[in-house]
């Protein structure tokens, strides 16, 4: 084994990582070599740290998940206390480094927090809010302009305009993976504009393309329908796990509907009875 | 209401009410979130309940779950010790449920996750008594004076790691707990053999530090005795 490739495996070596056979080649260059010996002990002065304490002294992978993910279930005292070995512990610092990267990539983003799934999420933030400036000035201008030489009046919204009452969130569940036979009903008030209906989004392995999802009349023609790429429901199984619809309410006369969402070759992957009633004030659910 | 409702975005809610399959979200102004809070606390109750009563969906999608967390590279988790690690998750959680250490407050999938973490970082202290020093090695490499200091060695192995650069530190720390270059090459899109060869110049870098740092401090050792 020569200089250049002996120098190179020189971690492993220290480790003991190396096959039986290249483990005495290396050796026996690094024997004879001063560079080699001096960097092996600077392999090994370094990594100490990170493996020479016993696993007692460390606090339990428990706290230090709970630490890494700031759980409300630890106590200041006890979050204190990590701190302080974790500040002093390189093998810990590296769990709480695994944890916090690992959750970052798979949980949810906050209520209120922008889903950054593609590009740079700092960079579009620097673009969206010049443009957004920018066009809110074009649009006030468009708008104040006419009105201000005195041909038109600008439409004042209404403050009732503005839906706040309360809205049922019923969730979905198709009879085709539960094998249950029952039917949700949907109340809607009065004035209520929209209805909200909750499935489960298909875990990735299942959406392997676009799903179009849609709202019929029971026996009759669709009344509402919506397609969502592969990209949003790899997005929506990833972050709630559920899709949440938007249904205008007007669409949706008392009677009985189904929710079906069917693939690219038009088979039905999921479809969900449900009736709608109108003026009542809750959501129950009801046998078929 | 005579605008178009396509254009009305989804609501903030500001209460949701659980009661078995159905939600009652209090609507009170306009906002993009409705989704994915109340779509996901709608599917984290659902999600629960299926899982408990033991349907075979519900343990698939859990399962899944547990699996995105122990595959991530994050953990560098060989792909055949995998498995293991699932299904020591799965058997934790439904010992959790059982003796009832899970509460409603908390959210089912959050609950999942921070199981498969706690295991995965049990499985990462494992790796790192598996990938200790061989003791021929420190007999070989270290003098009987350098044994004798550990804690002095300790201590400045600390600061030289903390005066290295971002790469170095990195590459040093994480094959000191057992990854492999292999690994960290698979991670970060490059060759094993560029892996190796920034490690050797991040040693030589290392060396020079030790050297700078111990000169120091057995002047400052020297210089003390010589004030007292």
């Amino acid at each position: 084994m020569n200089h250049e490739g002996a120098v190179l495996l020189i971690g492993d070596l220290v480790r003991g990582n190396l096959p039986a056979g290249s483990e005495d080649e290396v050796l026996a260059h690094v024997k004879g070599c001063d560079e080699c010996r001096a960097l092996s002990a600077t392999y090994l002065t370094l990594t100490e740290p990170f493996a020479d304490t016993p696993d007692s002294s460390h606090p339990p992978s428990e706290a230090i998940v709970d630490y890494a993910m700031q759980a409300p279930r630890l106590d200041d005292d006890r979050r204190t206390r990590i701190a302080a070995h974790v500040a002093t512990c390189p093998a810990c610092g590296i769990e709480v480094e695994a944890t916090r990267s690992v959750e970052a990539d798979l949980a949810p983003p906050a209520a209120g927090e922008p889903s950054h799934e593609n590009g740079d999420p700092r960079e579009r933030k620097s673009l969206a809010l010049p443009l957004t400036a920018a066009g809110m000035v074009v649009i006030a201008a468009l708008l104040a302009y006419p009105a201000w030489l005195g041909m038109t009046r600008i439409a004042v919204v209404a403050p009732d305009d503005v839906w706040s009452g309360p809205v049922a969130l019923p969730l979905l569940q198709s009879p085709l993976r539960s094998g249950e036979a029952e039917r949700t009903i949907v109340e809607v008030l009065q004035g209520q504009p929209f209805v909200l209906l909750a499935v489960e989004a298909p875990t990735p392995g299942e959406a392997g393309a676009p799903l179009r999802f849609e709202v019929r009349r029971s026996g009759g023609d669709a009344v509402w329908a919506q397609e969502l790429s592969e990209a949003d429901l790899r997005h929506y199984a990833h972050s709630t796990g559920a899709i949440t619809f938007m249904i205008p309410a007007v669409r949706l006369p008392a009677g009985s509907y189904a929710l079906r969402s069917t693939d690219h070759e038009g088979s039905t992957v999921f479809e969900a009875a449900f009736e709608v009633v109108h003026g009542r004030p809750t959501a129950t659910k009801a046998p078929q | 209401m005579g605008r178009s409702l396509e254009a009305l975005p989804a609501l903030m809610i500001e209460r949701l009410e659980l009661d078995g399959r159905a939600a009652r979200a209090i609507a009170t102004r306009r906002s993009p979130e409705l989704g994915a809070v109340a779509g996901g606390a709608i599917a984290d109750l659902a999600l629960f309940r299926r899982f408990a009563r033991g349907e075979e969906d519900a343990v698939a999608t859990a399962r899944n779950m547990i699996r995105q967390v122990v595959q991530h590279r994050g953990y560098y988790i060989p792909s055949d010790e995998r498995p293991d690690i699932v299904q020591e998750t799965m058997i934790d959680v439904l010992l959790a449920l059982r003796d009832s250490r899970f509460s409603r407050d908390e959210d089912f999938i959050g609950f999942l996750r921070t199981i498969s973490h706690r295991r995965c970082v049990d499985w990462m202290r494992r790796r790192r008594r598996r990938h200790r020093p061989a003791a021929s090695a420190v007999q070989m490499f270290l003098g009987p004076d350098d044994r004798l200091l550990a804690k002095e060695r300790r201590e400045l192995a600390t600061e030289v790691v903390s005066k290295l650069g971002e790469p170095c530190r990195g590459l040093v720390s994480l094959h000191a707990v057992g990854v492999t270059y292999g690994q960290l090459a698979e991670r970060y899109g490059r060759s094993e053999g560029a892996l190796r060869t920034q490690a050797y110049e991040c040693l030589k870098q290392a060396r020079r530090l030790l050297d700078r740092l111990s000169r120091r401090r057995r002047f400052t050792r020297i210089d003390g005795r010589a004030a007292g």
